[in-house]
């Protein structure tokens, strides 16, 4: 998936009201870690003990 | 603020062959996945809100800037430049309870004479949203209020240029019809599964919608004087639409209803029996690839105007509206798009020649076709600006506004637009 759908679906969604987009750092985080299979994006500057970095190229 | 989104996905290995792609497209992003548990197998449980994530605020807002040669179009653009296309937008949704929310948008808009030189608000929608069921797989639910109608791939944020890629819109969603399919006063009722094969989304709108609306009602019965005006009858708005791969490839059915009769002012109004039917469908294929998208949408419309007035026989047109659209991504922030567009007003008549002889002239053919040739550039600055620039080849000019080129006699039939378009989000 490219950056560009996921910016399809937000837009998507804030502007219809059809769904919540997630609104905050901490919200996402705790959606990511609460969600069977999320995934989400976050700023890689956030420090967080709960979150694990790994690399996949 | 675009990053954050939240993507729910049955199928554990897609997940984890799109956070390859993921990784390689987003080098400054880092892919985040925790462990579940059994405990945590209910969507939303243990999820802590807090109320700043409850109430919501998003906003848009742009400004055009249009030149072009033969015809006007929003605002006074022939020969010179109109700055008369402005569009802000602000929305606010509360999360009142987990499976109820409200969400109101208020729209201001100028769109050259149609609107004035002051422009209008106007309420975009309005409505409660009450879920059924909210599973992985899916979810049920209804919406009741003022709802956007699910038409084609654009009509839902027709008006937040981020959504499209060209600064007009293709032909099909004209702004003659844009008030007749933009949302209905009314219900919804909403389904979404998800499969390992893709993304099911069902919405079927039921309502009102708002036929009041000048050029509409002139257009139909070529009378710009008629005292009344155009009123809603129930009507329905429906669509299908299949995703895969979170949007790859994108495939919707839409299908409408619309039915409207004339309300009239006073005693003695000759149209005080019109009555319209529209039903319509329109068939969407769209794909989003690392470089390249295509979009084709076709839609046939059957309209049906009854007992116009004495002496003026029934009359039932079938439209016909398509394009083909290219992009190409030039950078991950710079798109080129190029569209070959089509749209005719009666398909038994596609050039207008009968309106034409019928009225020994007075109306020129041309009022009932156009095809345009686009091509245009998108440059996404931030996520929150946007500025694109296009040019279209008109030939035909059943799309412009008879508000804005109000003498029939001056109407060209070849014309250009140079457009440019500021934008703005949160």
């Amino acid at each position: 998936m490219f950056s560009y759908q996921l910016r399809r679906t937000w837009n998507k969604m804030a502007y219809t009201r059809t769904g919540q987009p997630v609104a905050s750092m901490a919200e996402m985080l705790d959606k990511v870690q609460h969600m069977d299979n999320a995934i989400g994006y976050i700023d890689r500057r956030v420090e967080d003990e709960s979150i694990y970095y790994f690399n996949a190229h | 603020m675009n990053q954050f989104i939240t993507l729910m996905l049955t199928n554990i290995f897609i997940v984890f062959l799109l956070s390859f792609s993921v990784c390689a497209q987003e080098i400054s992003s880092e892919l985040i996945m925790a462990p579940s548990t059994q405990e945590e197998n209910n969507l939303w449980e243990g999820v802590k809100k807090t109320w700043r994530d409850d109430i919501q605020f998003h906003g848009f807002l742009s400004q055009g800037l249009f030149s072009s040669s033969g015809n006007n179009i929003y605002g006074q653009s022939k020969d010179s430049v109109s700055a008369d296309s402005t569009e802000m937008g602000l929305n606010v949704s509360y999360q009142a309870l987990k499976n109820l929310s409200f969400a109101v948008q208020g729209l201001y808009r100028r769109a050259g004479a149609n609107t004035g030189d002051a422009g209008e608000v106007t309420l975009d929608f309005a409505f409660f949203d009450l879920n059924f069921l909210n599973l992985q797989e899916g979810r049920i639910g209804v919406r009741g209020g003022r709802i956007k109608n699910p038409w084609g791939l654009y009509n839902e944020t027709r008006d937040v240029a981020f959504t499209h890629p060209t600064i007009l819109l293709p032909l099909a969603y004209f702004e003659r019809s844009r008030t007749l399919f933009l949302a209905l006063d009314g219900g919804q009722l909403y389904a979404d599964y998800n499969t390992s094969v893709g993304d099911f989304s069902f919405k079927f709108n039921y309502g009102w919608v708002n036929a009041d609306d000048k050029e509409l009602l002139t257009a139909i019965i070529n009378d710009p004087t008629a005292p009344g005006h155009l009123e809603s009858d129930p009507s329905f708005v429906t669509q299908l639409n299949y995703e895969i791969l979170g949007g790859e490839y994108v495939f919707a059915l839409s299908y409408a209803e619309l039915k409207m009769r004339y309300q009239a002012e006073n005693m003695g109004d000759p149209y005080a029996q019109m009555q319209t039917d529209i039903d319509t469908f329109m068939v969407s294929g769209q794909y989003n690839g690392e470089y390249f998208s295509f979009t084709g949408e076709y839609s046939l419309q059957w309209n049906e105007f009854t007992d116009i007035r004495f002496g003026v026989p029934d009359s039932s047109p079938v439209s016909e509206h398509w394009y083909v659209q290219a992009g190409y991504r030039l950078l991950d922030n710079l798109q080129a798009t190029l569209r070959y567009d089509s749209t005719v007003q009666d398909k038994n008549d596609r050039y207008g020649k009968g309106v034409e002889a019928a009225t020994g002239g007075m109306i020129p053919g041309h009022l009932f076709y156009a095809q345009d040739i686009v091509f245009g550039l998108r440059w996404d600055i931030t996520p929150s600006w946007m500025v694109r620039a296009e040019y279209h080849r008109m030939h035909g000019a059943a799309t412009i506004s008879l508000l804005d080129n109000p003498d029939l006699t001056q109407i060209a039939k070849d014309w250009n637009i140079y457009a440019l378009q500021v934008a703005f989000r949160f």
